[in-house]
């Protein structure tokens, strides 16, 4: 500890008021005092700091010189009375005023360049009117007391005035040398009043150099310092900036680590999200494919099931007289048998298990198609719009296929408005895809692809349906209304032609149904119209329903398919247009429940006119046909309300073009 | 009178062809499996062979092509009604080893009869 005191002690060792490292930095000329070696670049520096800083001060001693000068002039009076007008002239005529031109000149700029020679000058020029005095009061009165005057110059001109060591030692010797050659030379000047004279000004002059050397050193020292001062105030407030901006940084730093750690959380919590997300899509995807692999089973075994029921039932039919009773339950047996075979044929479809004819398809062709009996079957409070591009090229696919996830698209909206109306909307767009996708787990590869879109202002799924639609099974209408096969069905085929479907929804804003297919060509020129299962047909029909919307709907449809329709909405008066011309039609289409005579009564008095008239009834959920009936009447069929399209159209081409009223 | 010899593994289906064939004015002979089958074809001369596809022991495409070995003019209908495969795909093979005509099941009585009958008569 102690030593370590004294070596600080020895460290600050101060020379000249230095501490004893800056003093050997500390260089100067031992006669100028300007400034060399490392700090000559600090001299015009000091030199502009020295000239602000004694400006003042020598204005002020200027001021004094001139008061002290005049305050004389009384001992002029006192003393030499015979010389008053000489020395006043010099005081008051000569030295005053020029004392007053140097203030004045002070304020002017050259000043700043000429201050020292302009300092010694007058520093010698009231030494030389002193001397002037000093001669002719030796001459004149003999009297030799003026001398003393010199040494008050000296005072001045070596400290108040502000004149640098070397100036006013310059002009001090001057003075002295001057007032030498007027005492030796122009004046007989008694040898010890000279000697003693000497004594003083030599004195006087070297005692004023050393207060003017420690003057200007201690100037120039304390220069420095401040300089160094300034330098380590410098090298501290850089420091500080440094040490600011280096906080300001590593805050910035941990401001963007927090906000990195912040979104690598969130990416984290997104990642997990996704995990979820993936697992559900897997178990459902796994459940599919359990489902693909059952029902390629179930529809082996059922096939084999239905084969012998059909086969059986067509041989029991061929044997039952037209009499029989048996005959319409085997009929039904029959029909259930191939509702059944149509089933299966939608499994297999759902899982991708049937061959399927692709074909280059310009899809506005299909969709125009599927529009058409659309347009005939929907109720007036559902407004149709479509909007269908011509040129969108063709999609690879089979037609029937592609009818039947419009026509299934469609169907769901209607029931979706079924009980308030709405706007069901049709586009067909061709759009790209710029960048590879990922829906759910389907890569939808960058490309063109041809956009079917369907949109209902119904009812709207919530979340839960929405996920869920697209499982076979699943179904959001009543028991009875549907098998629950279709939505995936309508995925199953769209994802076989590598495209994809997408599902918008909300509670009582509708639903978007958007379907993207590869686009497989851009032509057009050739025509590639769909070829569909509902055959244009021949034929006249009269279709009977006491519901007038459902005549104008029936005579659409089947006129979209070609026929010529006949409306009633009161069954006497088409009994009576039948019995005027009983062989117009060829096919007489009914609904059972109607006023004043019932479908069956109908067919019963038309009969008595025409017995060969194919005959068609249309029965509501709970209403009930005779069991003898069919036979008794000779009906060819008893279709069950709602009235499915596809279904119904065919049933009437064949009836119209192969099945003969036995 | 031609003679058909029908093979499927469902019992239910055999018996009802061969009504079908029989009121049809056919004699039928009927095998369980492609084993069976290929055996009643050597014993006896049969106008048509109509078989299924998937069968345990030798199924329907191993046969076709030993029939076909046997004598190449055999008259062959197959029938599916799918499984991991569709029924077209085992139908298609069917008809490339020389299956004259393929059904997918079910089919109607009157699909099947047509075919026979066509099938025969060419032969004559």
């Amino acid at each position: 500890m102690q030593t370590k005191k004294r070596r600080s002690f020895l460290n600050r060792n101060l020379i000249f008021g230095f501490p004893m490292e800056d003093q050997k930095k500390f260089k100067f000329n031992r006669i100028t005092l300007s400034f060399k070696g490392e700090m000559q670049a600090l001299e015009s520096e000091f030199q502009e700091d020295y000239y602000k800083r004694s400006l003042n001060p020598f204005r002020f001693s200027i001021v004094l010189a001139i008061i002290f000068f005049d305050v004389f002039a009384f001992l002029d009076v006192l003393l030499l009375p015979e010389l008053k007008s000489i020395f006043w002239l010099i005081r008051f005529g000569i030295i005053t005023p020029i004392l007053l031109a140097v203030i004045t000149y002070s304020y002017f700029n050259s000043f700043r360049k000429n201050m020292q020679w302009v300092i010694s000058g007058i520093m010698y020029l009231t030494g030389l009117a002193i001397i002037v005095m000093i001669f002719f009061a030796a001459r004149i009165a003999n009297h030799y007391t003026y001398y003393a005057g010199l040494i008050l110059i000296f005072i001045f001109g070596y400290t108040f005035i502000r004149a640098r060591f070397i100036y006013a030692s310059i002009a001090g010797w001057s003075i002295v040398i001057s007032y030498e050659i007027a005492a030796i030379w122009l004046l007989d000047t008694p040898i010890e009043v000279l000697i003693n004279n000497n004594y003083f000004f030599i004195s006087a002059n070297i005692i004023g150099m050393f207060i003017s050397f420690f003057l200007e050193y201690y100037t120039r020292r304390d220069f420095y310092l401040r300089t160094l001062l300034e330098e380590e105030q410098e090298k501290v407030k850089s420091a500080n900036n440094e040490l600011e901006i280096r906080v300001k940084n590593r805050t910035q730093e941990l401001t963007r680590v927090n906000k990195e750690l912040k979104e690598a959380i969130e990416i984290g919590q997104q990642y997990e999200d996704e995990k979820a997300k993936l697992e559900a899509h897997l178990q459902q995807l796994q459940k599919m494919e359990t489902i693909g692999t059952l029902a390629g089973g179930v529809a082996h075994d059922f096939n084999n099931i239905l084969t012998p029921i059909l086969g059986y039932t067509e041989m029991a039919l061929e044997e039952l007289s037209d009499e029989s009773t048996l005959r319409y339950d085997i009929e039904q047996i029959n029909n259930a048998a191939i509702r059944g075979k149509d089933l299966v044929k939608q499994i297999l479809t759902f899982s991708r298990q049937v061959d399927i004819e692709k074909k280059p398809l310009q899809l506005h062709f299909v969709i125009n198609e599927v529009m058409k009996l659309i347009r005939a079957s929907f109720p007036s409070n559902i407004e149709i719009r479509q909007n269908l591009s011509m040129d969108c090229g063709t999609v690879l696919a089979d037609a029937t296929q592609m009818h039947q996830i419009i026509m299934n698209l469609c169907t769901n909206s209607y029931h979706a408005m079924s009980e308030n109306g709405g706007i069901l909307e049709v586009y067909l767009n061709e759009i790209n895809i710029s960048k590879e996708k990922t829906i759910g787990t389907n890569k939808i590869k960058k490309g063109t692809y041809i956009e079917i879109v369907i949109k209902d202002s119904g009812h709207g799924m919530d979340r839960q349906t929405k996920e869920r639609i697209f499982e076979p099974f699943f179904t959001s209408k009543e028991v009875g209304s549907g098998s629950g096969l279709g939505l995936s069905v309508v995925q199953g085929i769209v994802s076989n032609y590598h495209g994809y479907i997408e599902v918008e929804s909300e509670v009582d804003s509708g639903s978007v149904f958007r379907i993207i297919l590869p686009q497989h060509s851009r032509q057009n020129g050739k025509m590639v119209e769909a070829e569909h299962d509902f055959k244009k047909g021949r034929g006249s029909i009269m279709f009977v329903d006491d519901e007038k919307e459902i005549t104008y709907m029936g005579k659409r449809m089947l006129e979209s398919l070609g026929y010529q329709v006949d409306i009633r909405s009161d069954s006497v008066s088409a009994l009576k247009d039948i019995r005027q011309n009983p062989k117009k039609y060829d096919l007489l289409v009914t609904d059972q429940a109607m006023p004043n005579l019932l479908g069956t009564d109908l067919i019963k008095y038309v009969r008595e006119v025409n017995k060969e008239l194919k005959c068609i009834i249309i029965t509501g959920f709970n209403e009930s046909i005779p069991a003898d009936a069919k036979s008794t009447y000779k009906i060819l069929h008893i279709v069950q309300k709602p009235l499915v399209i596809s279904e119904f159209s065919k049933l009437i081409g064949r009836v119209l073009s192969t099945e003969k009223t036995a | 009178m031609f003679r058909i010899l029908v093979i499927d593994d469902e019992k239910d289906i055999l018996l009802m062809l061969k009504k079908m064939l029989e009121r049809a004015g056919y004699e039928v002979d009927i095998a369980l499996n492609g084993l069976q089958g290929l055996r009643l074809f050597k014993q006896s001369a049969f106008d048509l062979v109509l078989t299924d596809i998937i069968m345990p022991d030798k199924e329907g495409i191993e046969l076709i092509m030993e029939l076909k070995k046997i004598y190449s003019g055999t008259r062959i209908i197959a029938m599916s009604g799918g499984g991991r495969l569709s029924a077209e795909g085992y139908l298609d093979m069917a008809k490339k080893l020389g299956a004259d005509k393929v059904f997918q099941k079910p089919f109607s009585q009157l699909e099947m009869t047509r075919a026979v009958d066509e099938l025969l008569h060419t032969l004559t």
